[in-house]
């Protein structure tokens, strides 16, 4: 299957997951998706061929995904 | 019929999915009423405007941009300068949501609330 | 469900596939080994990389040695965003500076053995991990900007499970801040060294270190192995600042 393929599947992929992002009203919930759209991101920097990227991207998403989570606890849950 | 579709996703199609990715995250910074949601949505628009630069790096039958024993040309190696200043967009959009972050936290000290609507009065008409 | 969101969705979709039937024939085709990006100046740094800078890493090449200047700026951004995190959450102080008293660490209360055992396991693994990916930078992928985020990460892991009383735990917010200096610091100091020795600033074949090395195109690797553990240090510092500082606002009753 040719390369361009892959990359449209999770382009697709990862738009979908940012239209969940924009509707949703749990704040904890849009953490953890966040978490899986930055392991999306990191796939397709692989399929592109930019090692170093992906490398980066995954140490850092769980990074970022840290630092929500612990502003979350003092920040209200729900959202409007 | 699979290369007609290859050709124009080759052609255009990633480029319109790259797009559209990167106005979903503009609009949710807009739109969104809730403040961490729209510090979410300004990493979404970052990884959008990442991945548009490394597919100006892309070479057809190219391998990673690591040195191969004996081979030197040029054809076989994918473009590396997008990628290192790629990495240093990722290490800056974390230090941003860092200090995102903090603010948030101060607001939320200072208002009591950080939604936008009622912190200043303003908000999209339903 | 909010009808300004979905009209925006749509919108947006809708109007950048117009856009791109009418518009799009200014972009390159993705794979093009031809186009404009690919020709003018990455065919050079492709094929002489390792005859200037003994890295067989293109990426770290290009990032540490080629193009220097650009790296050490973004690690005086990287400092400055942990030194404005500290200034904007700077007020009164609600434990006692000095003193780190495990049974009061925020009270989170989720721990177990399962986790216990497992992270004994982990810290040391991660942080084995980290100094193999710095001192590969130059020859397989990694680099200064991994290590640094994983050795935040083993601290991290650290600071956050209660049981293992913060054996890890001699970070403070301004001893955070003073180490990330002391990152920038070090990649300015090797830039400086050369300058004593008749070269510009950041000239690796100029560094005074020519009694350790064989050849003069050797010190390279040198050059590179400073920056990037002046790189790793900064970031990490950074990382564990803007963690502290935001760890003392918040409360964990659950």
């Amino acid at each position: 299957m040719p390369v361009i393929f892959l990359e449209a599947l999770f382009l697709i992929l990862l738009i979908a997951i940012a239209v969940t992002i924009i509707f949703h009203k749990d704040l904890l919930a849009v953490t953890i998706i966040y978490c899986a759209f930055s392991f999306g991101a990191m796939m397709l920097y692989i399929i592109v061929g930019a090692a170093d990227v992906a490398f980066t991207e995954a140490v850092i998403g769980v990074v970022s995904t840290v630092y929500f989570i612990i502003a979350i606890k003092s920040i209200s849950r729900r959202c409007k | 019929m699979i290369d007609i579709l290859q050709g124009f996703l080759a052609e255009k199609g990633i480029y319109m999915l790259t797009f559209i990715l990167m106005g979903l995250g503009i609009f949710g910074m807009i739109c969104c009423g809730n403040y961490m949601k729209k510090v979410v949505c300004m990493n979404i628009m970052q990884v959008a405007i990442i991945f548009f630069f490394l597919t100006l790096g892309q070479k057809d039958g190219g391998t990673l941009p690591v040195l191969v024993k004996d081979i030197f040309e040029a054809e076989a190696y994918i473009n590396p300068l997008p990628h290192a200043l790629m990495l240093t967009a990722i290490v800056v959009s974390l230090g941003t949501t860092g200090v995102a972050l903090a603010l948030l936290m101060k607001i939320k000290e200072i208002y009591g609330t950080i939604e936008e609507e009622e912190i200043t009065g303003k908000g999209w008409k339903k | 469900m909010d009808k300004v969101k979905i009209t925006g969705v749509i919108v947006i979709i809708a109007g950048v596939i117009l856009a791109g039937f009418i518009l799009g024939d200014f972009l390159p085709t993705v794979g093009d080994a031809t186009s404009s990006a690919n020709s003018y100046l990455s065919p050079y740094y492709i094929e002489h990389a390792l005859h200037d800078t003994e890295a067989p890493n293109l990426v770290t090449a290009v990032l540490a040695d080629y193009r220097g200047f650009d790296t050490l700026f973004e690690t005086c951004v990287m400092f400055l965003a942990g030194v404005t995190a500290l200034m904007v959450l700077l007020s009164k102080r609600k434990i006692v500076k000095g003193q780190r008293n495990p049974s009061d660490t925020n009270g989170i209360s989720f721990s177990g053995t399962v986790l216990d055992t497992a992270f004994r396991v982990l810290i040391p693994v991660i942080l084995i991990y980290a100094f193999y990916v710095l001192a590969h930078g130059e020859i397989s992928l990694g680099g200064g900007f991994q290590a640094g985020a994983l050795l935040a990460i083993a601290y991290m892991i650290d600071r956050l499970i209660p049981s293992f009383q913060n054996r890890l735990g001699f970070f403070t917010e301004e001893t955070a801040a003073m180490t990330a200096g002391v990152g920038v610091f070090i990649y300015i100091f090797t830039g400086i060294l050369p300058m004593f020795n008749g070269g510009n600033f950041l000239e690796y074949g100029k560094l005074p270190f020519e009694f350790a090395v064989e050849a003069a195109v050797m010190l390279h690797p040198v050059g590179i192995f400073l920056i990037e553990l002046g790189v790793t240090v900064c970031v990490m510092a950074t990382i564990i600042n803007i963690l502290e500082v935001v760890l003392e606002r918040t409360k964990f009753d659950d």
